[in-house]
């Protein structure tokens, strides 16, 4: 598989940024054709990075509403909220970026200006909060407000060339974390240090963000060792704590990086230390491998959601995390192998050029557990490996 | 004036131990229950439905790794509270090891999934036979996805859904003791982690060299998250040399990147780490120089920076409002002491930037509507700027006591302040 460095560079064609940006902003083009959407308005940051190709600075976590980019189908204008042309990409003219207020009335009154007629159209919302709700309708009462979400998660679905490239940067990235976590998995070392090990890795390469403050957890061998409830379900351990690995320990380790907006998430298990692995941990992970394969297998094309948890439904106790995962610019739809997801599972139908990161947990009781991810693109007739890490110690 | 480098990164982490053991986080989570509940009182309110993380861990406590936006917004974290003091509040999440030890086994409930037009058919049902009736009064929440924008005046007819953005942030404004810790060490774990990048910072390291050295940094010292992708900003010499600004002043903030810091450059550096959810807000302006050398007006901007901090610093007590606080940051004189599209002082909490804000567009009626009481815990950050000189910004903790403030921060000022 090639893979991209990541300078630019004048002896060959990498990425090609302009039409990453052009294939997305089609993309949400035709979306909102076909949803009737006459405007857009955006206020989730990936969704802004989509449509307008918009880096804002980055803070974690989801924040509340507040409109951030607008796409107006007619006209094929994008307008930016913000207060300088930094993270603006050339596609978006210095007279389309308007200052932030920090007053919403204040917003309002900049979102209709920048709507004109286009106010009393059909307008596509990706998330809303209840001060907005009330100002919108009273300043913009001839406009439909629609769910716009729906059609963003449409056009972002399906991955462009380009966008593929960047996400195998993203994973090669946050491997290179994994290759640096590994190296340092000796007893001791807490789990929380891990997380910065990860992030200084990565941040060594250029990547500043890692996608989430990740998992190097030591996996409970008992369902009492740890004191939270799992509904029946396996016990995992999530949150890092200043917890020292010891000699033996099986650690679920887990982060992925952000590439330019591209999320990745590796997940590996490893034992702490130089002893031998039992022979119960060989075969949890070549159990593992078993319920991997079974669920790479479903993954082609006009398969659902549905069929990638059946290959898993023989797992028990179930995994208390989603068994899969969609991902491009962050953490994507579907979400597949939840409880409140069932109908969801069944709705959700592969189609080529989607990307999934599929991660099967299998515990049994005194012995552990292992968690580990592996990312697949859709292809023509079946899929293909993205992701590209040992499984050490467990593996033989 | 000078002030003599008395912290280090080793007192930073003396400090941590201490400050660690005294906070007691069951009493910080029933105090904070209570504090919602009475909120909920005051706004008259009878439900209340959370889905963004601060708040949840307000409300019950719940903690979730910090992470990009998607996986929150997709697999969020919810909690429900009825107004009733006896009644411990609902949670749904994805992750069950960062529910809180007191919360009732009954209460933990998997993740909802409201992105989605069946997610929210299934947690209007699970709301319903959670807390009944009370569904069909006051509803506050604090977020709505687009699904339940569009759905909910359909699925909860009776229901008057309300903005409890406002009640959380009434509930949240002034912090206890236990909070005040919180945020306190936060701080000083930033501050001992760039203790870390300024021994780093030299020309020729890129910016991202310097966040590898601080992510290292913060986590090894016990910070929970990193809340921010820190900015180490190049500031540019000249206005016209740097990116275009809608109102004519300095952009800030820029997002960090892999250029490579040159000799002579001023960066302005702002870091933001978590404890338990809370943060820390450490900003600064470094030179980055083989010989560092300061004109004589840029030292004239510190010298400003450091009269409009003390002003400010004086209003800061009981019984003073932020607009007395922006009038003391205004008496000096001359250009404003802040960026017009910024804030020259907000307070901090669970999220970065928490109200009362202050030199916003939110305009003086409402500064003067919001009172000091202890508890509050201000970030001041003056910002003297003039094209072709430089700038100079820093930013202050301070926590508002009975009869004044205190100082939560604690980092030097650098050559700027002779050192």
């Amino acid at each position: 598989m090639t893979l991209h460095g990541l300078q630019g560079v004048d002896y060959e064609e990498r990425i090609d940024f302009a039409r990453l940006r052009a294939d997305r902003f089609r993309r949400c083009l035709d979306a909102m054709e076909r949803h009737g959407l006459d405007a857009l308005i955006l206020g989730k940051p990936w969704n802004a990075r989509y449509a307008a190709g918009f880096r804002n600075t980055y803070v974690a976590g989801k924040r509340g509403f507040s409109p951030t980019a607008i796409v107006i189908r007619e006209s094929r204008e994008i307008h930016l909220f913000t207060s300088n042309s930094n993270g603006v990409p050339p596609t978006v003219p210095l007279d389309h970026l308007h200052l932030p207020h920090w007053d919403p009335a204040n917003t309002t009154a900049s979102v209709k200006n920048v709507l004109g007629p286009v106010a009393r159209g059909r307008i596509g919302v990706d998330a809303m909060s209840p001060v907005y709700a009330e100002l919108f309708k009273r300043e913009m009462p001839h406009a439909a407000f629609v769910d716009g979400e729906v059609a963003m998660r449409e056009a972002r679905a399906v991955k462009t060339h380009e966008e593929i490239e960047c996400l195998k940067i993203s994973l090669a990235v946050a491997e290179a974390g994994m290759y640096a976590v590994v190296s340092s998995l000796n007893p001791g070392v807490t789990e929380r240090e891990l997380v910065g090990v990860f992030g200084e890795a990565i941040a060594r390469l250029g990547v500043t963000i890692p996608a989430v403050d990740g998992t190097f957890c030591v996996v409970p061998t008992s369902g009492d060792e740890i004191s939270t409830r799992q509904w029946g379900q396996a016990p995992f351990r999530e949150l890092v704590e200043d917890r020292p690995l010891a000699a033996g320990d099986l650690v679920a380790l887990t982060s992925g990086a952000l590439y330019l907006g591209y999320a990745s998430d590796v997940g590996r298990t490893w034992q702490c230390g130089d002893e031998g692995v039992s022979p119960q941990r060989r075969d949890l992970h070549r159990r593992w491998a078993e319920v991997y394969e079974a669920m790479e297998l479903a993954c082609r094309p006009g398969n659902t959601g549905a069929d990638v948890w059946r290959a898993a439904a023989t797992v028990n106790p179930p995994s208390p995390m989603p068994l899969a995962h969609g991902i491009g610019l962050g953490f994507e739809p579907p979400v597949i192998g939840l409880d409140q997801g069932r109908e969801l599972d069944q709705e959700w139908v592969m189609q080529p050029g989607m990307v999934l990161v599929l991660q099967p947990y299998v515990w049994r009781e005194g012995v552990g557990g292992v968690f580990s991810k592996e990312t697949i693109l859709i292809t023509e007739d079946g899929c293909r490996r993205l992701s590209n890490f040992p499984y050490g110690p467990l593996s033989g | 004036m000078s002030e003599a480098p008395v912290q280090s990164k080793a007192a930073s982490v003396r400090m941590l131990r201490d400050l660690a053991a005294s906070i007691d986080p069951a009493r910080m989570r029933r105090q904070r229950f209570l504090k919602t509940v009475e909120a909920m009182e005051r706004h008259d309110v009878d439900v209340l439905l959370t889905l963004t993380a601060p708040n949840v861990n307000y409300v019950c406590g719940a903690r979730i790794p910090l992470s990009e936006s998607g996986r929150e917004q997709y697999v969020p974290v919810v909690s429900v509270v009825v107004r009733d003091k006896d009644r411990p509040p609902h949670l749904f999440t994805p992750t069950p090891q960062g529910a809180p030890p007191d919360l009732p086994a009954e209460h933990v409930h998997p993740p909802l999934v409201p992105e989605f037009a069946q997610g929210v058919r299934q947690m209007v049902d699970s709301l319903r036979r959670l807390v009944g009736p009370a569904l069909d009064g006051k509803v506050a929440v604090d977020d709505l996805t687009a699904a339940m924008y569009t759905m909910l005046p359909e699925l909860l007819p009776e229901a008057t859904i309300v903005n409890g953005v406002g009640v959380l942030q009434d509930a949240r404004m002034v912090k206890t003791e236990d909070e005040v810790r919180c945020i306190r060490m936060a701080q000083v774990i930033n501050e001992g982690a760039a203790y870390d990048v300024l021994e780093a910072l030299r020309p020729g390291v890129r910016e991202s060299d310097l966040t590898a050295t601080y992510l290292r940094s913060i986590y090894e010292l016990g910070a929970t998250g990193n809340a921010l992708d820190a900015i180490w900003q190049v500031t540019p010499q000249m206005l016209r040399d740097g990116p275009h600004t809608l109102n004519g002043e300095l952009a800030f903030v820029t997002v960090p990147n892999d250029r490579i810091i040159r000799d002579g450059e001023l960066i302005m550096m702002d870091t933001c780490v978590e404890y338990l959810g809370y943060g820390s807000d450490l900003g600064r302006t470094w030179l980055c120089a083989m010989r560092p050398h300061l004109s004589s007006q840029q030292r004239d901007q510190y010298q400003r920076w450091r009269e409009v901090f003390e002003r400010m610093r004086e209003e800061v007590r009981p019984g003073r409002t932020a607009l007395d606080l922006r009038r003391a940051a205004l008496h000096i004189g001359g250009p404003k002491p802040w960026l017009s599209h910024h804030y020259i002082g907000h307070n901090i909490g669970l999220a970065l930037a928490e109200p009362p804000f202050i030199g916003t567009d939110l305009g003086l009626d409402y500064e003067e509507s919001m009172e000091l009481k202890p508890g509050m815990v201000f970030v001041l950050e003056p910002c003297i700027w003039e094209d072709g000189v430089g700038v100079y910004r820093a930013e202050e903790l301070l926590v508002v006591t009975e009869n004044g403030n205190e100082q939560i921060s604690d980092f030097p000022h650098g050559p700027w302040a002779g050192e």
